[in-house]
């Protein structure tokens, strides 16, 4: 029987006279019958070459999304000009045509940016947040605004439960707003026809502590420790809706941990989950 | 507004530099193009633009090389349609004099033209 004493060492040491290589050294502990400590097990793994691939994979993705976003913006920018009727008047049915095209746009839109984000989480940068002085109300409007048309169009509810929003915070206004879009899309795109979102935010001490509760399909039981891992979709999320990346939550986690914050949630499947974060009120 | 600003677009995607320009001539802008750093400075230099849009990553001087230099002998405001939004390059456009910056997949045109108005009030 052995357990782990210390799992993960990872060190940059210097190995022949010009390379890095990186070396993964756990330690195991070896105990006896007796639970007496009877020897160490160090383990040296050259991880070099895989790190390499790593960042090559990051380096790509980052390459690939920052050349994506040029044609993008052209599509979407030419969809804007014919729908204003630029190259002549449209047909009802045409516009509606180019507003779908327009959707799909901007999914692709919203992927990349995904990408891009996932790449420098993990090229080490840590989310750099530009803060400013922004009322809690403004965050929460636009926010709103953002996810209206996707509620209406899945014949979801939300309610906007009683809050203070007057206060101000120092956040980075598009990051958070990334943080709650990504958590109310998912609540709509999760509960069914009929169902209800309410969307709150209170203060406490010294923090603002904001939640998106649902009454959807929850998370199953089993799957919630890896709910925040990249990729990552519970089973019954993957049955109930196909336009999903697994990216939304483990940005979400990034940006509130890079404002100093927390996110978590409280879960029960086929009851409905309720996610918090919460930010620092910083003076 | 008056009718007769004139926009200078620096831009080497030729159909994004198309759709920003049909847009601003809508609005009433004389617009100018230009699809590499070069072209970019030296009609900087010879049109004497109101506004120029600038984009960061393009054929012989990049965007970054042509704002210090227009920044040199002249305050024209300078807007830089990027497809990058870390802060370091954001900070560095910024550092080098650029009025505001967007990201082009993240604006639809109206709100670049927006930004465009908000720059003239800004100078």
């Amino acid at each position: 029987m052995h357990e782990k004493k210390k799992t993960i060492e990872l060190s940059e040491v210097e190995y022949g006279e010009n390379f890095l290589h990186l070396l993964y050294a756990p330690i195991l502990m070896l105990r006896d019958s007796d639970n007496e400590v009877i020897g160490y097990v160090l383990l040296i793994e050259d991880v070099t070459r895989e790190r390499k691939i790593d960042r090559a994979k990051t380096e790509f993705v980052s390459l690939a999304s920052h050349q994506l976003r040029t044609p993008l913006a052209g599509i979407k920018w030419f969809i804007e000009l014919l729908i204003k009727g630029k190259a002549g008047k449209l047909s009802k049915k045409a516009v509606d045509y180019l507003r779908q095209i327009s959707v799909s746009n901007e999914r692709m839109i919203k992927l990349v940016r995904d990408l891009l984000d996932i790449s420098r989480i993990e090229t080490g940068k840590k989310f750099e947040i530009n803060r400013q002085k922004l009322v809690i109300n403004d965050i929460l409007e636009a926010s709103l605004n953002e996810t209206f048309s996707l509620a209406k169009e899945r014949k979801v509810e939300i309610a906007r439960e009683k809050t203070d929003g007057s206060f101000q915070l120092w956040i980075d206004p598009d990051k958070i707003k990334q943080v709650l879009d990504n958590l109310i899309s998912n609540a709509i795109k999760y509960t069914p026809e009929g169902g209800m979102i309410k969307i709150s935010c209170r203060k406490e001490k010294n923090k603002v502590i904001f939640s998106v509760k649902d009454n959807g399909v929850g998370i199953p039981k089993h799957q919630q420790k890896r709910i925040f891992e990249k990729f990552f979709r519970a089973d019954n999320a993957v049955s109930k809706e196909t336009d999903g990346n697994g990216l939304g939550l483990y940005i979400a986690k990034a940006i509130v941990e890079a404002h100093n914050g927390k996110i978590w949630f409280e879960s029960e499947e086929n009851k409905g989950t309720t996610f918090y974060f919460s930010l620092l009120i910083e003076k | 507004m008056s009718q007769e600003k004139k926009f200078l677009i620096i831009e080497d995607d030729r159909i994004l530099s198309n759709a920003v320009s049909i847009a601003l001539a809508d609005v009433g802008f004389e617009v100018s193009t230009a699809f590499d750093g070069e072209e970019g400075l030296e009609k900087a230099k010879n049109e004497k633009p109101d506004l120029i849009l600038l984009d960061l990553v393009m054929p012989k001087k990049s965007g970054n090389e042509v704002l210090k230099q227009i920044r040199k002998e002249s305050e024209v405001p300078i807007l830089i349609a990027t497809v990058k939004e870390d802060p370091e390059t954001i900070a560095q456009c910024l550092e080098n004099g650029a009025t505001g910056y967007f990201v082009k997949s993240a604006c639809t045109l109206d709100e670049i033209i927006r930004k465009v108005k908000e720059s003239f009030e800004w100078k």
